[in-house]
């Protein structure tokens, strides 16, 4: 092995899993394998770009992958059927407060769920975080308060609503 | 409990799924069988930063020819080229030629090369940078580095590149400065990143001390070079059209309006200026070829001639410049080109108005250079290393 795979294959160890999750909670488990070979083939590529840490970057690569090259018809299906399983797995296990949570993390859009994704589950900065949706730090700050409102307030608005429903209109509505 | 906290408890389990070790497996092979560019960018990658491991030094390159006034402007063919030793030798005032004259002279002398035959295309050569550096005080440190690269001519063969980073010490004068700074062996430089909205700033550490010659295997199949965008074979390097129109047409196929590394914005004279000295400066490819690409240069705007410059190797070449615009400042890159023989002799960038990260950049100062020693073909086999 060259020293160039050795790294490469460390990096790989390192971040895979974590952009995998990242890209499940954005697109779902049914096209996350395939961006995330995608964003290791181009991070290979481009090698002597990846900055150190390298997951800001990755995740980066991860979301232009998951715009240019997933039919976006087949990302709404795979993200319905994530947001689904957010609700309905394991119900046994999950407490009431949790399912609050996620079901009002449902309820959001896209870009606000990203935002506090990256944050609370990626444990990113807001300048790493802010790297990867290509915004300013100021201005992620901003849009990240907006975004935590909306989540306080749709944990209020709908505690008792029953998550089928509500994620089955999701997804009608995207399809 | 805080609602960031809250979430942050909800995190689904499933997230967390390890990769299966046959998941694993392929991703990386599918990864690493991807075509890399050969690394032959450095000298444009280094100006925002990163991919600079045997960075550089900086000498600044000085550019005075006597230049005429009033004369007549000579014809490209009949004038005679002021060489290194006959400059130096004659009291005469060296005639400067326009850029476009330097390079036609250049593509006229590259077309009495000939065919060589040999097993491998071999270029070697030594980069330099410069950088800012220093906590108690702020000094310039120049690094070095030397590379070799071998393409194999056969489609079925293993094309090389192995290089070596020098080491990095106080510039010229800088010494009592870096001896103030606690004679540090070992520096951080700030660079900047251009990114989608903004740039952002990341540290690279540098060394003082040279590290052992590092090499890899280059070609992807048969593809070993980027050349436009695109990887590219031997076979199709050989094959490129004779004409700089022909030329100029299959290269700007692969511009897309950015830069042949980045996505940062690129206009097509400017990129054409890169491509085509990349091509020229280590790329095998016919006579003819080298040629109709000197043409392609000198049809570009905004090229003006340096006259005689010494390179860092203290080799005496023409110049050309062309005036372009990165995050870090208006810089110039410089082509040294011997017209006797149409060689690239040296690749740098110098800067007229640094900004940010190289604020300290005096117009005038070489930040990168990447000189090539030897292009030749050989049968010698790529020297590996241990």
């Amino acid at each position: 092995m060259t020293d160039d795979s050795q790294r490469f294959t460390t990096m790989y160890d390192e971040c895979r899993q974590r952009v995998w999750a990242y890209v499940v909670s954005q697109a779902g488990r049914q096209v996350a394998d395939e961006v995330v070979s995608e964003t290791f083939a181009i991070a290979w590529r481009r090698f002597d770009d990846v900055p150190d840490p390298a997951l800001p970057w990755l995740l980066g690569v991860a979301r232009n992958v998951l715009r240019d090259n997933i039919r976006a018809e087949i990302r709404r299906e795979s993200l319905a059927g994530e947001l689904r399983a957010w609700t309905e797995e394991d119900h046994a296990e999950q407490v009431a407060e949790r399912l609050a949570v996620l079901k009002a993390m449902t309820s959001l859009t896209q870009d606000e769920r990203e935002l506090l994704i990256l944050v609370a589950w990626q444990g990113l900065t807001p300048r790493d975080a802010a790297r990867v949706v290509g915004c300013s730090p100021t201005a992620f700050r901003v849009r990240l308060h907006r975004a935590r409102k909306r989540l306080v307030q749709a944990m209020k608005a709908a505690p008792t609503a029953p998550s089928q429903s509500r994620v089955r209109n999701l997804s009608e509505e995207w399809s | 409990m805080n609602p960031m906290d809250q979430l942050r408890a909800a995190r689904p389990a499933h997230l967390d799924t390890p990769v299966s070790e046959s998941t694993r497996a392929a991703e990386l092979s599918r990864a690493m069988s991807q075509a890399r560019p050969v690394r032959r960018w450095k000298i444009a990658k280094p100006v925002w930063g990163l991919g600079l491991a045997g960075a550089a030094a900086a000498v600044t390159a000085v550019a005075v020819a006597v230049t005429t006034t009033g004369g007549t402007t000579p014809s490209p063919t009949a004038v005679a080229v002021p060489s290194a030793t006959r400059s130096t030798q004659s009291t005469q005032p060296v005639l400067r030629l326009s850029a476009k004259q330097v390079l036609l002279v250049a593509a006229e002398s590259s077309l009495k090369a000939r065919e060589e035959s040999g097993a491998y295309w071999y270029v070697e050569g030594v980069s330099g940078s410069a950088d800012q550096v220093g906590t108690a005080v702020r000094y310039l440190v120049h690094s070095t580095g030397s590379h070799r690269l071998w393409v194999a001519r056969s489609p079925k063969g293993e094309s090389w590149f192995v290089d070596q980073n020098l080491g990095t010490k106080p510039a010229p004068g800088a010494e009592d400065a870096w001896k103030q700074d606690g004679s540090p062996k070992k520096w951080t430089v700030d660079m900047l990143k251009p990114g989608a909205e903004g740039s952002t700033k990341v540290s690279r550490t540098i060394e003082a001390k040279a590290g052992k010659p590092f090499g890899n295997p280059i070609n992807i199949g048969d593809k070993v070079f980027d050349l436009a965008g695109r990887n590219v074979s031997v076979a199709e390097l050989q094959s490129l059209p004779t004409t700089a129109d022909a030329l100029k047409k299959r290269l700007l196929k692969g511009y897309a309006g950015h830069g042949t590394e980045s996505n940062a914005p690129q206009d097509a004279d400017a990129w054409l200026y890169q491509v085509t000295s990349g091509l020229l400066s280590e790329m095998p490819v016919k006579p003819a070829v080298r040629a109709a690409a000197y043409q392609v240069l000198a049809g570009l705007d905004g090229v003006r001639s340096l006259g005689e410059v010494t390179d860092p190797l203290g080799r005496k070449g023409q110049g050309i410049a062309r005036t372009e615009k990165w995050v870090t400042g208006t810089f110039e890159r410089q082509l040294l080109v011997d017209p006797e023989t149409g060689v690239l002799l040296t690749d740098q960038i110098v800067a007229v108005h640094g900004i940010e990260t190289y604020a300290w950049a005096k117009p005038g100062t070489t930040i990168f250079w990447t000189s090539t020693t030897e292009a030749s073909w050989t049968d010698k086999k790529p020297v590996k290393p241990e």
